[in-house]
């Protein structure tokens, strides 16, 4: 059954239907093809372009923009700041890192670190730091950087209750080195859920799933005839459930976004998954709701740009930094130490499609220095396109500005 | 009709309903049994200084194998996955996981391990195929592909690393020849370049030849890839081996019919096909008799 829309469609002069959001999607290949230098198409043999799963992406894009939508005050801006020093052996040095941090922000932004906050922050915000702690100690996303993140809010008066560490998984945040005590008194460190690894004790007394209420009802990613049966690996629902809460067509959005988040800080780690990347896009697209398993196969880098489209994300992400202080260039998205190598970088822009076209053309180049075979088919960065079609950021690498800072 | 008929037929029943209720609870007793796992092969306690088991073994299938590795999982089912046993070690504040994958054959567990090594970097302790670091040691022996991850990282663990594989490998039944490979001509091979596809994950992995299962490898059939080196630069050959010659054939058609939207086909026969891909390099796809031979990366179209 269809359920309510918190975000109600409002009519605009540029409403897009969902046939017609098929339409964009089935010529997303030549569209690309065209930026990327491909021949065009016109062969007969050539069969029609698979149509990908129906979404609600359409009604996304019907809620007008408000003042800090994607791609944020500079789209297509993307700087990078390197330093060897944040990095020596195995130990990160925060000072350093708390440096790079701040010269980061100053070149996006030309403002200082002040002026910065106001760009992107209102009195009374409450700002949600989305972390990777997927692969600790190598490739997650450093605590080192999330405490730089966390100093500047509160220099600038953020109320450190009004700050919430966040990732999908509570286990995994801990896993990561995400304690209280690394953190000023009151900043929260939250997991959308848990998870029962023995698969015995997640659920409640009442059968339902302990994390259920975490997620908001009202507020979806719809993907049409897609669930976690069919999708391989997962031997029954219960299994499924304990990992994703809920199956079925709907992968709802935390209430953490929905009724808490007024800003979210994207802090993304530096990998690849496949012949694509793990970065910016992927760390909301599939941190910010339940039920993602399903969307894997027959969506997987789509979701990366739609969910960002949703209201929900949209509308608050005002910054992304992409910790590549360590860098993995093969065996990811989980953490494979035999391509894991010493970076010294951090990554950042408002715009977050343009900012992972950027890390994913450098993941290739590492890939191809490395001896790794390479797939460069442009399907692999088609999302990011996408993204760019819906006026959510660039993707085009000729009309991104990249800044060594 | 005999009186004794009915008390016959319940006694029957009641029977058959016992005996179907006895298979019901022997299947549902088999379903709910965890599989043994490899817990023999892993090294016991004290195998390097202090080390000891740190928690359970862990078991996972073929059914479960996401519960391990969320979204990584369909390589490994695609290559022949049997089952995963998973241990963690301690020794203070240093871990050390063990994971060891049984995979179908050898064919399969060197099929994985040539897709994760990358550059062999090899430890002079170790005689089986593998890559070592500081931080992992992966190793290929037999049906077994081992992974082990010092999880700290320190260097001073690297050598308990060595130590750990080798008291598991020579537990292991001894490695056997991997035939796939041969499908590869050696004439201008790189060395170490050679991989194993068993399906579109592995495929996808070297080239995207369109989408699904577009070889039509049905999960029966065993793919080699490797790249040449010759005057005119570097190239990729992907080689499979068909049952038939009328199912390469039909996989040559489909192909044919199918290509990846960023290839533009150039010429076309029953037989051969040439693209030119997004980086204006070129493609050839020929069948000859069972294989389907294709070659990517061509700075010229073929002659």
């Amino acid at each position: 059954m269809k359920r309510h829309q918190r975000y109600q469609p409002m009519p605009t002069s540029s409403d897009v239907t969902r046939r017609e959001f098929v339409k964009m999607g089935a010529a997303t290949a030549a569209a690309s093809g065209i930026v990327l230098g491909v021949p065009a198409m016109g062969d007969a043999q050539q069969p029609p372009i698979q149509a990908p799963p129906e979404t609600n992406i359409g009604d996304f894009m019907k809620v007008p923009k408000g003042k800090h939508a994607l791609p944020g005050p500079f789209p297509g801006r993307v700087v990078e700041v390197k330093d060897p020093r944040a990095l020596v052996e195995d130990s990160i040095d925060a000072k350093v890192v708390g440096e790079m941090f701040e010269r980061g922000v100053r070149t996006l932004t030309g403002k200082d670190m002040k002026e910065s906050f106001g760009l992107f922050f209102e009195p009374g915000d409450v700002v949600g730091i989305k972390v990777n702690p997927v692969g600790p100690p190598l490739i997650n996303t450093h605590v080192e950087l999330t405490q730089a993140v966390v100093n500047w809010l509160v220099a600038n008066k953020v109320s450190p209750d009004h700050i919430v560490i966040w990732d999908r998984f509570d286990y995994m945040l801990k896993d990561a080195g995400y304690t209280a005590d690394r953190f000023p008194k009151g900043v929260r460190i939250e997991g959308l859920q848990t998870m029962d690894e023995a698969g015995n004790t997640w659920k409640d007394a009442s059968g339902n799933h302990v994390s259920l209420n975490n997620f908001d009802k009202d507020v979806y990613y719809f993907a049409k005839g897609i669930v976690g049966k069919n999708v391989r690996g997962y031997k029954d629902d219960e299994f499924y459930l304990n990992q994703h809460v809920f199956n079925g067509e709907y992968s709802y959005f935390g209430k953490l976004l929905t009724r808490q988040l007024t800003k979210i800080v994207n802090l993304a780690a530096y990998k690849n998954t496949g012949a694509g990347i793990s970065m910016a896009t992927k760390n909301l697209g599939y941190g910010s709701l339940c039920n993602t398993g399903r969307l894997h196969a027959p969506l997987f880098f789509n979701v990366c740009t739609e969910v960002l489209a949703a209201p929900v994300v949209r509308e608050k992400l005002v910054l992304n930094v992409t910790d590549a202080l360590r860098g993995q260039y093969e065996g990811g998205p989980d953490k494979n130490a035999q391509f894991v190598y010493p970076n010294h970088s951090l990554f950042f822009a408002t715009d977050p499609f343009a900012l992972d076209m950027i890390c994913h053309r450098q993941i290739v180049a590492k890939r191809k220095e490395m001896g790794i075979a390479v797939n460069e088919n442009p399907r692999f960065t088609d999302y990011l396109h996408y993204a760019e079609r819906l006026g959510l950021g660039i993707a085009n690498p000729e009309k991104i500005t990249y800044i060594r800072g | 009709m005999d009186k004794k008929t009915p008390s016959k037929c319940r006694g029957f029943r009641r029977t058959a309903v016992a005996l179907v209720s006895l298979l019901v609870v022997s299947v549902g007793s088999v379903r709910a049994q965890k599989p043994a796992g490899d817990a023999n092969l892993l090294p016991a306690d004290g195998f390097s200084g202090a080390w000891k088991k740190n928690g359970p073994t862990k078991v996972f299938t073929s059914e479960d194998l996401y519960g391990y590795i969320d979204g990584g999982a369909e390589a490994f089912l695609e290559m022949g996955f049997e089952q995963l046993t998973v241990q963690k070690y301690r020794d203070g504040a240093n871990e050390l996981t063990v994971e060891l994958y049984r995979m179908t054959d050898a064919t399969s567990a060197r099929g994985i391990y040539l897709a994760r090594c990358g550059k062999e970097t090899p430890d002079p302790a170790l005689r089986e195929r593998h890559t070592a670091s500081r931080h992992q040691i992966l190793l290929q022996r037999g049906r077994y592909y081992l992974v082990l991850n010092n999880t700290a990282g320190g260097a001073a663990n690297a050598p308990m690393l060595a130590k750990a594989a080798q008291a598991m490998v020579t537990k292991m039944p001894a490695d056997t020849a991997v035939a796939a490979l041969g499908l590869l001509p050696p004439a201008g091979l790189v060395p170490g370049s050679g991989r194993i596809i068993r399906g579109p994950v592995g495929l996808q992995a070297v080239y995207t030849l369109g989408d699904g299962d577009i070889l039509q490898f049905g999960g029966k059939l065993t793919a080699a890839a490797g790249d040449y080196k010759d005057a005119a630069g570097t190239s990729t050959l992907v080689v499979v081996d068909y049952p038939t010659p009328a199912a390469a054939a039909a996989a040559f058609k489909h192909l044919k019919a199918n290509l990846d939207t960023y290839l533009k086909p150039t010429t076309a026969t029953d037989s051969k096909l040439v693209f030119q891909d997004y980086e204006k390099k070129f493609g050839v796809a020929a069948v000859n008799g069972r294989r389907l031979e294709v070659r990517l990366h061509l700075a010229k179209p073929p002659a």
